[in-house]
């Protein structure tokens, strides 16, 4: 986890407010303009636009021109096999890409229609509206209490004690976690079962408003019923928050989300209604990972 | 078409594949033959097809059984489901030609009953070719199914094949007779249930015809012509 740093209220609510670029989706022809990907790039009332997104470590060519919405309030699964870039495009989505020694990022992403790669942007506040959870669940070395305070009180979104309660508490009951945890916010977070600290992970997340959150395979060191958990998480946060989740599994990736994008090689070959990636899907290539024929 | 990583999988679709083959064999056989027993006039044949309907619904049973293992264990997906779908429908139009036969057959046992005469077989000639249609239908459908290639199935579905037209031709021609001899209603009734369950043989062949569409392309183009 990132370090952060100290920043005024105001800030967050000025990146929601910053001045809209001017940069009209273009129509796009997915069977030929734009090159190989196949279905809808585009989303109902989209909060995140991604045009031309490139990204290069050192020299490998990790992300090739990806062209991509995401819907306000949906879920949308990256899926691909391993190596295929949807985690290196998910990073790219909150600028985590910048901590990698080398790596290069091209193009335009807007979230809110706010370029988030702009000279001018301050990627403290970026990363608590733009939320990650990740695949190994890592609560602070901290008090359940404190783990979800911290974030809030580094950005200055409590000024007494009262609203820092209510946000723990708000946090904890939204992730579904709050009353499995309630008489116990001084015990440690990392005496959690896994399941558990995951749901404190994504409460964490919560608690400094996020309006996207991020997951790279969040359920995958979790047994089955932790995931049920998860899922069912998922599907009442997105409500009210945007959601892009990376899973190997395409029947968790076949529940939760409303779109699903397949990545290959670093390309992103096809994106649609998850029902009809699952039924009947445009790619051959798609077709043949989800139905365990690649490789 | 590329194997599923997991060969068994591809085993088990490979048997669903050659058990639904081996039913709609068996149903062609049970048309076949009940036509045969009207053709020889001969109501014994047409008993045997009434005896063998248990071994159609035995497979209607056997596959969905499959079907229900494939889906708890293999989650399947785009065409993999697409296929075991269509397959849980088609099975279902196999066996509702199967209890056709069977209705057929017992009014041929009727009509060919020693103590009543045989038909008129004039009266005859209209089932005889709706049957011959309908069992041309049938293995259009089934070769659909076992190759994969549509081309019989869209000519099912097309309409080169009316069943409905031909029975609406026939009712009419067992009127013209009725008419002419009013005895005949009772034998002429006989033979429009016959031509019924014919047509409806030829309907459950179209049903295939748009599950096969649907299996290969993923057009569910049900209800729309």
């Amino acid at each position: 986890m990132n370090t952060v740093t100290q920043s005024k209220p105001e800030s967050v609510s000025r990146m929601k407010t910053l001045i809209n670029k001017s940069m009209s989706a273009k129509p796009v022809n997915f069977q030929g303009e734009m090159g190989a990907t196949v279905g809808s790039i585009h989303a109902d009332n989209p909060r995140i636009t991604c045009r031309n997104v490139n990204v290069f470590y050192a020299e490998n060519h990790a992300i090739q021109d990806i062209n991509l919405d995401i819907g306000t309030n949906e879920v949308i699964s990256l899926i691909g096999p391993s190596g295929c870039g949807k985690s290196t495009f998910l990073r790219c989505l909150n600028r985590m890409n910048d901590t990698v020694e080398g790596c290069r990022v091209s193009g335009e992403i807007k979230i809110d229609d706010v370029d988030v790669y702009s000279k001018h942007l301050d990627v403290v506040p970026l990363r608590a509206q733009v939320g990650m959870v990740f695949q190994k669940p890592n609560p602070f070395p901290k008090s359940i209490y404190d783990n979800i305070a911290y974030g809030p009180k580094i950005h200055g979104l409590a000024s007494t004690k009262a609203e820092l309660d209510q946000i723990v508490e708000s946090s904890l009951r939204k992730a579904g976690l709050w009353d499995e945890v309630k008489d116990r916010l001084d015990q440690p977070g990392t005496g959690l079962s896994g399941g558990q600290q995951q749901r404190l992970c994504i409460a964490r997340t919560l608690s400094v408003e996020p309006e996207v959150i991020l997951m790279d395979e969040p359920c995958s060191a979790l047994d089955p019923i932790a995931t049920a958990k998860i899922e069912q998480l998922i599907d009442e946060l997105r409500q009210r928050y945007t959601i892009a989740i990376v899973t190997h599994s395409m029947q968790q990736a076949a529940r939760v989300s409303q779109r699903t994008a397949y990545f290959h090689l670093g390309k992103l070959i096809e994106v649609g209604k998850t029902s009809d990636v699952f039924t009947n899907p445009l790619h051959e290539l798609t077709q043949d990972y989800i139905t365990g024929r690649f490789g | 078409m590329k194997e599923h990583t997991l060969h068994l999988f591809d085993g088990e679709l490979s048997h669903l594949h050659y058990l639904v083959l081996e039913m709609a064999g068996l149903v062609i056989d049970q048309l076949d033959t009940v036509m045969t027993s009207l053709d020889e006039g001969e109501a014994s044949i047409a008993e045997k097809v009434v005896a063998r309907d248990r071994e159609v619904n035995e497979y209607e049973l056997k596959i969905d059984a499959e079907v229900l293992s494939i889906l708890a264990k293999r989650s399947p997906v785009a065409n993999d489901l697409r296929k075991v779908i269509s397959i849980s429908k088609i099975v279902v139009d196999l066996e509702r030609i199967g209890d056709e036969t069977v209705r057929i057959a017992k009014l041929i046992i009727d009509m060919f009953d020693p103590q009543t005469s045989d038909p008129n077989p004039q009266l005859l000639r209209d089932i005889v070719r709706m049957g011959t249609m309908a069992r041309g239908m049938l293995r259009k459908a089934t070769d659909a199914f076992d190759t994969g290639n549509l081309d019989d199935a869209y000519e099912l579905i097309r309409g080169d094949w009316d069943c409905g037209q031909e029975f609406q031709d026939g009712i009419r021609r067992q009127l013209t007779f009725v008419l002419q001899d009013a005895r005949l209603i009772g034998r002429a009734l006989d033979i429009l249930q016959i031509m019924k369950a014919l047509e409806r043989c030829g309907n459950h062949c179209i049903n295939i015809a748009e599950f096969m569409i649907f299996m290969v392309e993923g057009k569910d183009i049900r209800h729309q012509h």
